[in-house]
């Protein structure tokens, strides 16, 4: 026996006789120690299966009755300009040369100058007719079509 | 299954401790119960020991501690309906074996340990019968080594002078 200091000789015969005392059996048996774990333990998992279950149930009829609703494409609002914009060629080519590349630029300024042009001076402004790069096919005709058929 | 549980302590071990300590165990746990519970507080402890994931370090001390917990919060439940803690000796089933060669009546030495204070009651049961050092024993009842160390010595001190009385005019 430890940490028993600062007793007297008395105590410690008083100790021995009451240490010598038995203990009166217990009726627990070790097989039915062994027998409750297991049940206990069958318990527990057979709660965690249970568990894991409902939660697998809750997610099937979520998913189930919630479904997500389409939503419709955002469209920027529509706003009225409170102010007068600036609709100038030179304003217009100078907003637009941001967002467009250089080619579109320079198609956009020509239509503007020939736009311009014939505002002021008629349709004697418009260019003459050019040919379109890579012609025209030929109006077809029968004897075309008779070589066209007999090639195929 | 249950070779599952006992994978984590070897199963001469757990021999050991149930031989070693369940007869003491049930004798601490009727410092608040009668013996049909205290039996079940006790069972209750080996069933948890044998279904923790990692052996406790101090096993004795985990036991003691384990059946103190049971058996007080089995008291407070019972306490709520019948509220008779202090008249638990009478019909009280023994706590020890009579034998012809004890030094100390065993019926006597029950009654005298019946009529210490709970607190003191408790250091003697688990240092002589629970082998427990003091300080284990202050881990257990959640107090300071000084104090089990005087509860011990005052709980002596009362049960040689109970005994005496005894001896001078026999309780039955």
């Amino acid at each position: 026996m430890q940490n028993t200091d600062g007793l007297t000789p008395m105590d410690r015969e008083l100790e021995a006789a009451l240490g010598g005392l038995r203990i009166a059996p217990a009726a627990i048996s070790r097989d039915g120690v062994i027998f409750d774990a297991g049940r206990a333990s069958a318990r527990r998992r057979s709660r965690l299966w249970q568990g894991s279950s409902c939660i697998l149930a809750l997610l099937l009829l979520a998913s189930v009755v919630w479904r997500p609703t389409p939503t419709a494409p955002q469209r920027p609002a529509e706003t009225v300009a409170q102010h007068p914009v600036d609709i100038s060629p030179a304003a217009l080519s100078a907003a637009s040369t941001q967002a467009i590349d250089s080619e579109q630029v320079r198609a956009f300024r020509r239509y503007l100058r020939m736009r311009q042009a014939v505002l002021e001076r008629g349709v004697d402004a418009l260019p003459a007719s050019t040919e379109i790069p890579g012609g025209i096919d030929p109006p077809l005709t029968r004897e075309s079509l008779d070589e066209l058929l007999s090639s195929t | 299954m249950i070779e599952d549980m006992i994978e984590t302590m070897d199963a001469g071990q757990l021999s050991s401790w149930y031989d070693g300590h369940c007869d003491r165990l049930v004798l601490y746990a009727r410092n608040w119960l009668p013996k049909e519970s205290a039996q079940d507080v006790v069972q209750g402890a080996f069933v948890r020991l044998m279904t923790q994931k990692a052996t406790p370090d101090d096993v004795p001390a985990w036991l003691f501690r384990t059946v103190r917990n049971g058996a007080i919060t089995r008291l407070r439940r019972r306490a709520s309906r019948s509220r008779r803690h202090a008249g638990l000796s009478a019909g009280q089933l023994p706590w020890f074996e009579s034998r012809p060669d004890d030094l100390i009546d065993a019926r006597t030495a029950q009654e005298v340990l019946l009529t210490l204070p709970p607190e003191q009651r408790e250091v003697v049961l688990l240092r002589i019968w629970g082998q427990l050092s003091l300080k284990q024993i202050g881990e257990i009842v959640g107090s300071p080594l000084t104090t089990v160390h005087s509860r011990y010595k005052a709980a002596l001190a009362a049960i040689r002078e109970r005994m005496e009385q005894s001896c001078r005019t026999p309780m039955d």
